[in-house]
């Protein structure tokens, strides 16, 4: 009784190591011809979107800098002052240092697995090439998400403030 | 007890000039590689724009110059008026404009099958 229990737990686990084993992505023979040949293309089209990627990310990093030193953090410093602060004001001050932290950390990581990416030979491993690209989508997705919160962030401390304004 | 040579020659010196010299380029080849991987590890390396293929743009050069002209402090100090804060969300505006001018900035899109030209044709029958 005790080995056909036994056995059966051995199957299960077995059955899960393989699940976890097995790719997440399948890859069609065609597409991997498509990206055999397509290689210098392909890579081409990443050094590009790398450069854009920069741009953008230097753009808006110091525009997210500009909009909490110069806007956020001195309100909440004289809403304190004068005992008009409440905690929306200062949640939505942290969340937006948060907000920006996690997009300076996601853009080094989302960069790091790009570099990678670009600097793989897709002629020779285009299934590992692409098993990758998976993995920087997932990465561009994460930027994509900060970006969206940090710029509901942004709406919510409007909002905050002309509410304040009406009741002053 | 004259017959005893000097401990160190002339050529010794020079031996010990080469070997300075292997130690300082050893010493500095070691510092840089640990410079450039502090640059690299950290992130700083994704954001230095000043690298081949990363500088910017003519256009984007000029947006900056005429940004720095007109910048804007919200004043930590004074009252605190119906007016200030008019000025407050006006200014705070026109950044988040500046921020909207990137319609979905990380757009998955960019990497997708098709953009990437790897997405195999549907067959038709």
């Amino acid at each position: 009784m005790k080995k056909k229990y036994l056995s059966s737990y051995f199957i299960i686990l077995m059955l899960f190591c393989q699940v976890l084993v097995l790719p997440v992505v399948a890859i069609s023979e065609e597409k991997l011809d498509l990206i055999e040949t397509r290689c210098d293309a392909i890579k081409d089209d990443l050094k590009k979107i790398q450069r854009e990627d920069a741009k953008v990310r230097v753009h808006l990093g110091g525009k997210y800098d500009a909009i909490l030193n110069r806007f956020i953090m001195p309100l909440n410093v004289k809403l304190v002052e004068k005992n008009l602060s409440n905690a929306d004001f200062v949640e939505n001050q942290n969340n937006f240092v948060d907000a920006k932290t996690a997009f300076s950390s996601d853009y080094i990581s989302y960069q790091q697995q790009l570099e990678e990416l670009v600097a793989m030979d897709c002629k020779k491993e285009p299934e590992e090439f692409y098993e990758k690209l998976v993995k920087v989508r997932q990465k561009r997705k994460t930027m994509d998400q900060d970006t969206m919160l940090l710029r509901n962030l942004m709406s919510k401390n409007v909002r905050l403030v002309t509410k304040l304004k009406e009741k002053i | 007890m004259d017959d005893k040579k000097p401990k160190f020659q002339i050529r010794d010196g020079s031996r010990n000039l080469l070997l300075l010299g292997l130690v300082s380029i050893v010493v500095a080849l070691m510092t840089t590689g640990v410079s450039l991987a502090v640059y690299h590890n950290s992130g700083d390396i994704y954001l230095d724009r000043s690298r081949p293929g990363f500088l910017p743009d003519e256009e984007e050069v000029e947006d900056d110059n005429d940004d720095s002209d007109e910048e804007y402090d919200f004043a930590k100090s004074g009252d605190l008026t119906g007016e200030s804060l008019g000025e407050y969300l006006e200014k705070i505006g026109a950044e988040i404009e500046e921020v909207d001018e990137y319609e979905k900035p990380f757009d998955a899109a960019a990497l997708s099958d098709e953009k990437l030209g790897i997405k195999p044709e549907e067959k038709t029958e």
